[in-house]
Order: structure tokens, then C-alpha cells, then sequence
């Protein structure tokens, strides 16, 4: 999805998405973002290289809660 | 063939017709002394936005009569200025939401054969309303901030309401400081912002106008930010000093009315139009804090609905519809 920035109040950002109703975001979201430019939104799978990580990582939290 | 043979009329007839006609008379007087339209005015009504006390306007029957109403449209801007020559100019149109309430008051009252309207910027919630606007009113101009200022947008809002004045085939004139939208005997429209060059932020490309009647001034600001009132402080100071009111700019926001700009300006009084509990956080404390120093009355859409500005170009009044 790809959301058109109308203009910035404050610490929003007012942007437009595709059927012209609007949204407000946090400015933090994109703080480099200029009037007029286009916020891209897309969806991708989780990465499976982190997802490893993170699983390893949870092992490794819940053995040693196992061990106390 | 046939032929029409006169009648006698019966005396009974005639002195019921003079006893009718008595009697519609009495009728409009009375309604004109109380607050209502005579049975033969065309003057507007205003009955759901603005107070009965309309009709107790401090200037005399008959005098031409500047009206600036700040109409209630949420978080964005919509005004129309009837100017005392009949001319009435739609400045901005607020958002899409707000479209069909700006388009419904202006069918609820006449209002709709409008000599201009006039985008101050292309920001959605000052021009997001004009579409549906456009399907009713009777206009065939329109004023856009000349585009050297950079102000082009890219939103399907800018884009539809493109679309919407090429299928009306409007005259749309790209504006600059310096030029005049109405100029005659009776009253001034002239132009303050924006300059021929491009500008930092869309806010600063606004139309700032200025409309003079009399002894009273009003300057709509659209969204100018301090860059843009610097200019304006700079090149014509002197046109707006010592204001009668002020549209204040892009809502209340601090990046707007600085300390130098209301110096000059020193309006009798100020309009804000703005949402009520909006996520902006408009208007912010430190402009209300300038606001109170230079500022005689400030009035908030968001707090007392539309606002209205009469003025007979010696005396004023200031109506709020709630």
C-alpha cells in the first residue's frame, strides 16, 4: 500500500491512502518524510534467519527458567 | 372563436381583496420588527448556525454590510466573505468530510451563486470539501496559489478537485502577492502571499488576502508559517496594521502568528478555527499566550461554533452560533 504525505502537523504525519480517506502516524515513523512524498506499506514473511534466532534465543531463556 | 365578455365585480370582492392585502402588510412588518425576513426580503438567513441576535446589528437599515462567517468545519478551514458590493467569495472549502455541511449551509441560505472561491493551498482539510461544493454552486472562477510558489500537491484529493474544476471549466487564475481580487469604490481584496518563489512547506505557499471595507481591515491567513509572515511583515506592514480581525493562521499552530507579525497586525479580534480535542494538540499554549498579549477577543470554532463578522465599515459585531 502506498500512503501519500498530505502534510506534517506537529509530530503527525497526515497521510492519505489510496481510497483518499486519511490517517494520522507518529512523525518517528518516518521523520525524513517531506510533503508530498509516498509512505510504502508491503508485507513480507517472517525472515526465517531470525526467526532461528530468536527461537534459539527463547530456548535458551526458557531452559534456564527450566534449570531455577 | 371565443371572446372574453367583462364582468361585473361585486363591491363584496373588492373589499375583501383590500382587507386581504391589509392584513399580508401588517403580517411582514411584524415579522421584520421581530427578528424574521419581511415576506419580501432576500436577504440570507442563517437560522441554524448564528444567534437571533443577528438582527440587532448595530448599523442602519439598508447599509452595504462586510460579513465574514467562519463556518464550524472540524479540523480544517472554510469562510465566506460577503463583501458589501454583493460579491461573495468562498475562501477554502474545509475537508471531504466537511464538503456536503458547507454544501447544505450554502443551499439552506441562497448562498450559492459565489463570484469566486479561493484554495489558499492545496492541503486536504482546506480543499478536500470543494468537490462536492462545486456540484451546486454557481461560480465560474477560482484563485490557486501561483504554482512558482511550489505549491503542488500530489494527493488523489489535489488531483479530484483538479478534475472537478476542469469539468466545471472554471477560469482558474494562479495568484501572487500584490495582486487584487476585487478592487472598486466600495471595498479591496488584495492579495499579501504568496511570493513568486518556492517555498519550505505547502503551508507557506497559502493565499493570505485582505479585505477592507471602510475603517475595518480583515486579513485570512490561510496556513502561512513565520517565513511567509515575515514577508508579508516586510512588503506590506503598513496595509495590515492595526487589524480588525484575524483569521489566525493554520489553526493555532506555533509555527504560526509570530510575536512580529501580531505586533503589526494588534487585530481587535481573532478567529480560530479548529476541532475540537483534534490530535494536533492546535491550538498550543505559547501561540494562545501571544494571542492574549496583542489580541483584543479571541473566538474558537471548536468552542463556540461559526463565527460571524459583520461590519458596516464604521461599527462591528461578532456573532458565535453557540
Amino acid at each position: 500500500m502506498r500512503l501519500i504525505v498530505d502534510r506534517i502537523e506537529e509530530d503527525v504525519i497526515v497521510a492519505e491512502m489510496p481510497d483518499m480517506t486519511f490517517v494520522n502516524l507518529p512523525r518517528a515513523v518516518a521523520p525524513k518524510a517531506k510533503e508530498g512524498d509516498q509512505l510504502v506499506i508491503s508485507v513480507r514473511r517472517s525472515d526465517p534467519k531470525l526467526r532461528e534466532e530468536i527461537e534459539a534465543l527463547e530456548n535458551k531463556l526458557f531452559e534456564k527458567r527450566a534449570d531455577k | 372563436m371565443s371572446r372574453t365578455v367583462p364582468r361585473k365585480v361585486s363591491p363584496w370582492v373588492v373589499y375583501l381583496a383590500v382587507l386581504l392585502v391589509f392584513f399580508v402588510v401588517c403580517y411582514a412588518v411584524w415579522r421584520k420588527e421581530h427578528g424574521g425576513e419581511g415576506l419580501l426580503g432576500t436577504a440570507p438567513q442563517y437560522a441554524y448556525a448564528l444567534p437571533e441576535e443577528r438582527s440587532a446589528f448595530v448599523g442602519e437599515e439598508g447599509d452595504a454590510l462586510l460579513r465574514v462567517t467562519v463556518l464550524d468545519v472540524g479540523q480544517g478551514d472554510s469562510a465566506l466573505v460577503e463583501l458589501p458590493d454583493g460579491k461573495l467569495m468562498l475562501v477554502d472549502a474545509g475537508d471531504r468530510d466537511a464538503g456536503p455541511k458547507v454544501r447544505d449551509w450554502l443551499l439552506e441560505n441562497s448562498l450559492t451563486n459565489i463570484y469566486c472561491i479561493v484554495a489558499t493551498h492545496p492541503h486536504a482539510d482546506h480543499i478536500g470539501g470543494f468537490v462536492d461544493i462545486l456540484k451546486v454552486i454557481g461560480t465560474d472562477l477560482a484563485y490557486l496559489p501561483g504554482r512558482k510558489s511550489g505549491a503542488t500537491a500530489t494527493t488523489r484529493v489535489y488531483k479530484n478537485f483538479l478534475k472537478a474544476m476542469d469539468k466545471k471549466n472554471l477560469t482558474v487564475r494562479e495568484t501572487y502577492a500584490g495582486d487584487y481580487i476585487v478592487s472598486n469604490a466600495v471595498c479591496v481584496v488584495k492579495v499579501l502571499a504568496p511570493e513568486a518563489h518556492v517555498y519550505e512547506g505547502l503551508n507557506n505557499t497559502s493565499i493570505c488576502l485582505l479585505v477592507l471595507f471602510g475603517k475595518h481591515k480583515v486579513l485570512l491567513t490561510g496556513d502561512i508559517e513565520t517565513p511567509s509572515e515575515k514577508e508579508i511583515l516586510e512588503r506590506f506592514g503598513d496595509d495590515f496594521r492595526g487589524t480588525t480581525l484575524l483569521k489566525v493562521a493554520h489553526h493555532g499552530s506555533k509555527t504560526s502568528s509570530c510575536e512580529e507579525f501580531l505586533r503589526v497586525c494588534e487585530p481587535d479580534a481573532a478567529f480560530i478555527s479548529l476541532g475540537r480535542d483534534n490530535e494536533y494538540h492546535h491550538p498550543h499554549p505559547s501561540l494562545m499566550k501571544r494571542l492574549e498579549r496583542w489580541c483584543g477577543e479571541i473566538y474558537r470554532t471548536d468552542q463556540e461554533g461559526t463565527l460571524t463578522f459583520i461590519s458596516d465599515g464604521k461599527q462591528f459585531e461578532i456573532q458565535t452560533a453557540k
